[in-house]
């Protein structure tokens, strides 16, 4: 299996250095490029070139979704994880549904532990969204969203598929069987209206709706 | 901090709109002369008419000079008063109509007085030959031609005194425009460096903000990732207080510099309006209800012509808003509306929490309402709204 082709575009040195030097000495990954602004993230990335992109949502010069959108505009099969140093996560929302597929959120701490970037970045470049599981964890519906409805185990395993777990995973997770899974993820897509089209992809739209009609519970 | 806390004392950040005065003297030379003129035509009408009813009203009734003006009718002073008012009235008619062609007020040194004393001539024969065509010499005895230039003379020098009045009250107008615009170019230079000092404040916030958003954020997550590294390799006494130490530093960087980041200049807002609005509402505890429609108009806020300070603005008064619903108000539900409509901002924040006391210290909202009455706009508390509770309303120009 071929590693993934990675990019960091992060402003901060001394970050930039250590996730480059965790990224250079995992052999499912390779390192390929790293930007310090947006500005040299434009002029220098080979969009084609790249699997997965790793993009501090600040920089000094722009922000990491314009140039995500701008890489993927290049090369539309790449993945892209933002980065942030504080709970940023809801930035994704102001991506449009037919283009959030591939788009993923890891805060910079968990960007720092291998198993969680590797993880990241492995679902990440299979068209995958991968929320931050130290940032969904704590989170809870709003009484005026449509996920009140779901049950607690339906809202449990939309947090899960949030964290970008696949089902099976999430029966593993959970002790359930797969296919309680499944119609669990069906119910989930059934109360937030949710249908499969071309240009959405099912999971992706009821991780956004995850996004927007929940809040931390105990906010920092 | 807790959320809400989070987004507390907002109104200290919120900006000090200035309103541009300047704009009220940007009239170009071409109408200021326009409305000159037009003022020096008006105070000679008005003079004018006013010394034309008075001499009729003298003539008439005082001194009860009755000329054969209607032949065939009997004499009567109010017939006399009537052909007299209206001869006058002509004659100033076309003491106007002549200042007007000819503009001595545009005119300078010699000019004018020569200008001046022509048009009194031409009117003082003017209004001896209206009267003389009138028959208001006609009283039975022939006018002598002594009486005719004394007429014409007394005419041309009331002409002469009221063409005078005219230009002087055009002067005088002159001389009270340029004054104001020396006021208003005055007022435009402070509100000009206001607003400098204003975008240089906002300048600083920003950076430092961004700044421990970003640099500072992220080398705190670097110190985590050390300590954590480091954790397992000490002893067990020593790693429960790296791991304390690790925790707290996770903490600072989470609450207290984000609440300071925030504080100093709204979060995202880079990101327009929109995204920082999110931000905020992001916070409210999940056992809140939040909605909220930000119109798709109120993308006029992010483009280029609006400036940061406005934008800024928009967030702190729906954070003020939001922040006194859950703390004072108790709400459960708060409704969160932004809209621009014909270049005017309208926010609308509905709670379902408690009214506040009239005498609370509102403090926040009390400065935001003073900013606010200095760019021409308004912020409302008041019962009611659509939660039954509580709604802010803010509306502002832009």
């Amino acid at each position: 299996m071929q590693p993934h082709r990675i990019a960091i575009v992060e402003d901060q040195p001394l970050y930039r250095q250590m996730l480059a030097l965790l990224l250079s000495s995992t052999p499912a990954l390779k390192l390929v490029a790293v930007c310090a602004d947006a500005a040299s993230a434009q002029r220098d990335l080979r969009a084609d070139d790249l699997d997965v992109a790793l993009l501090d949502l600040r920089l000094p010069d722009g922000d990491g979704l314009s140039v995500g959108r701008d890489l993927r505009r290049r090369n539309p099969g790449l993945g892209i994880v933002i980065l942030s140093a504080s709970d940023s996560m809801h930035a994704l929302l102001e991506l449009d549904d037919h283009e959030a597929a591939g788009w993923s959120y890891l805060s910079k701490s968990s960007a720092l532990s291998a198993h969680s970037l590797i993880r990241a970045i492995q679902h990440t470049a299979a068209g995958r969204t991968v929320l931050d599981p130290t940032v969904t964890r704590d989170r809870r519906p709003r009484p005026s969203g449509p996920l009140a409805q779901l049950s607690a185990r339906q809202f449990e395993v939309l947090g899960l598929a949030a964290e970008g777990l696949t089902n099976s995973a999430i029966a593993d997770r959970l002790g359930l069987s797969p296919r309680s899974v499944d119609a669990h993820v069906n119910a989930v897509y059934q109360a937030l209206g949710i249908q499969s089209t071309p240009r959405n992809n099912p999971r992706v739209t009821a991780v956004r709706s995850y996004l927007a009609h929940t809040a931390r519970a105990m906010p920092a | 901090m807790s959320g809400p806390a989070a987004a507390s004392a907002p109104t200290d950040q919120a900006p000090v709109p200035t309103v541009d005065n300047a704009a009220g003297t940007g009239a170009s030379s071409l109408t200021e002369e326009k409305l000159a003129s037009r003022v020096m035509l008006i105070s000679i009408a008005i003079m004018g008419t006013l010394l034309g009813l008075y001499t009729s009203l003298q003539s008439s009734l005082v001194f009860g000079v009755v000329s054969a003006v209607l032949r065939n009718a009997p004499p009567s002073p109010f017939t006399e008063l009537a052909v007299r008012a209206s001869i006058n009235l002509i004659a100033v008619g076309g003491l106007v109509g002549m200042v007007a062609l000819l503009h001595p007020e545009r005119r300078r040194g010699a000019t004018v007085a020569v200008q001046v004393a022509g048009i009194a001539v031409v009117g003082g024969v003017f209004r001896a030959g209206l009267q003389a065509i009138a028959g208001v010499y006609d009283i039975g005895i022939e006018p002598s031609r002594a009486a005719l230039l004394l007429e014409i003379g007394t005419t041309t020098i009331v002409s002469a005194v009221t063409l005078v009045g005219g230009l002087v009250q055009q002067r005088l107008w002159r001389r009270t425009v340029a004054a104001e615009r020396v006021r208003f170019t005055a007022q435009g230079r402070v509100n000009e460096l206001l607003r400098t000092l204003q975008d240089e404040e906002l300048r600083v916030r920003r950076d430092i903000s961004q700044t421990l958003h970003g640099s500072v954020q992220s080398a705190f997550v670097v110190l985590e990732a050390r300590l954590n590294a480091l954790t397992p390799r000490v002893q067990t006494a020593e790693a429960a207080e790296l791991r304390a130490v690790t925790e707290e530093l996770a903490r600072l960087r989470e609450g207290e510099i984000r609440a300071l980041s925030g504080a100093l200049y709204p979060a995202d807002l880079e990101r327009g309006v929109r995204a920082a609005l999110t931000t905020i509402l992001e916070r409210v505890p999940p056992s809140v209800a939040v909605r909220s429609a930000i119109s798709p108009a109120s993308a006029r806020l992010d483009e280029p012509d609006v400036d940061i300070a406005t934008r800024v603005l928009v967030v702190r008064i729906v954070e003020e808003a939001v922040s006194n619903a859950l703390r004072h108000g108790g709400a459960t539900s708060i409704d969160v509306a932004v809209d621009v409509w014909r270049d005017r901002v309208v926010i609308t924040v509905d709670n379902d929490g408690s009214v506040p006391p009239a005498e609370a210290a509102w403090s926040g909202l009390t400065r935001l309402r003073q900013y606010l009455e200095l760019a021409h706009g308004r912020i409302d508390l008041s019962p009611g709204g659509s939660l039954q509770g509580a709604r802010l309303r803010a509306s502002f120009a832009l």
